[in-house]
């Protein structure tokens, strides 16, 4: 194996952190290490100014009145980029945290959307993120629509999904149809097409997100791991590689 | 707050609105959009663990979770905690939540366990996932149950 080798984990954590700008007001909800650690990562390298308010992290919630303090944040216009996942996402970049089958007698209850509902309207850079690429969890639409990429007119909203960062690509969800944006490194186009249960739009000469380099990873399998852990055990002891 | 709903930007569009019928629509009354009329949620009861309380009923909790706001809204709160001291104190990223809000308080060492208190211990995994193992029918369940209150 070359240095280069990463975890699906820490190409996803490297992703996530190229999309955080310096500067910016971030929050990350519950349940997403691998968002908390790309946050962390950017803070650590590009994003040395950003301000992270990431869900039961000492040193990143600067709130004390728990949750609803970065819901009233967002309410103010005064976050500027979110994260959100779905057990299912749909074509229309609609996501799924509530339950798979009919809602009255589901065949899995999720655990329900919170910043879904609310700081999908209220925050204007929201960026999908989902760790299994699979036609289980790209489907043509979602069971329960939690937090809609389509709001009716006359409604208070700042701007559209982006975006979804996969383990093997990057779909987008800013036009009618979903589009390949990006595969990554040594996907192949054929292969997120099998795993992707709607139909994408592939522009020709579809590019290829470049490869963690070797300084994010370094920071990644170092001072990030460390971060993570104190929040995220388990996920801190398999996602990462040894430095 | 006491007060019987909140309006709310967000929610119109999702399936939320169809599952919950009290949930509903009402115009801004001082601009132009629609928002979601959201009503109280008003517990009987606050059960939460805390670090520390003192006897009148000042409790020191974790700065990150929601207990102060809970506690603010339940109608009744009691608060169990790790240690009983004379008199409650700012700590780092720690809370007050003042006792006017608390019911009463209860001496219960590892009253968070299987998950954790920090500072005090860790999460439990082996135990965990014990539980979620007995959690996949009521029969394990209660089987459990009885084991842990054993």
């Amino acid at each position: 194996m070359s240095d280069l080798a990463y975890t699906p984990e820490e190409l996803m954590a490297v992703l996530i952190s190229r999309e955080v700008r310096d500067g910016e007001r971030i929050g990350v909800g519950t349940l997403s290490p691998v968002v908390a650690a790309g946050c962390i990562l950017a803070h650590h390298t590009h994003a040395p100014n950003a301000s992270l308010a990431i869900w039961r992290f000492k040193e990143y919630w600067p709130f004390t009145e728990g949750m609803k303090e970065l819901f009233d944040l967002g309410q103010r216009g005064k976050v500027d980029l979110f994260f959100l996942s779905g057990a299912q996402i749909d074509r229309h970049g609609n996501t799924n945290l509530v339950a798979i089958g009919d809602y009255s007698q589901p065949k899995v209850r999720l655990p329900g959307g919170a910043g879904s509902a609310t700081l999908s309207y209220t925050v204007p850079r929201i960026i999908l993120f989902q760790v299994n690429h699979s036609k289980r969890t790209f489907v043509e639409k979602v069971d329960f629509i939690t937090a809609t990429n389509n709001p009716p007119p006359n409604v208070y909203r700042r701007g559209k999904f982006t975006k979804c960062i996969t383990p093997l690509a990057i779909l987008n969800f800013e036009g009618e149809n979903p589009l390949l944006e990006a595969v990554n490194p040594g996907v192949s186009v054929q292969q997120v097409v099998e795993n992707t249960g709607f139909t994408l739009v592939i522009p020709p000469n579809v590019k290829e997100a470049p490869p963690p380099t070797s300084e994010e990873l370094q920071v990644l399998r170092t001072v990030v791991k460390e971060k993570i852990r104190a929040v995220y055990p388990q996920f801190s002891a398999t996602a990462f590689k040894k430095p | 707050m006491g007060l019987p709903f909140l309006p709310v930007r967000g929610l119109i569009g999702t399936d939320y609105l169809r599952i919950r019928p009290d949930f509903q629509i009402i115009k801004n009354p001082y601009g132009e959009d629609d928002l979601v009329a959201i009503p109280a949620i008003k517990p009987d009861l606050l059960l939460m663990h805390a670090y520390k309380a003192d006897r009148f009923g000042n409790v020191l909790t974790d700065k990150r979770e929601s207990d102060p706001l809970l506690a603010r809204a339940s109608d009744r709160a009691i608060a169990t905690a790790e240690e009983i001291v004379p008199h409650v104190e700012p700590e780092a990223d720690k809370i007050i939540i003042p006792g006017i809000y608390i019911d009463a308080v209860i001496h219960l060492p590892g009253g968070a366990k299987p998950t954790a208190c920090p500072g005090y211990y860790e999460i439990q995994d082996e135990e965990i996932r014990r539980y979620l193992q007995a959690a996949q029918t009521p029969e394990t369940f209660r089987q459990y149950l009885e084991e842990f209150l054993a």
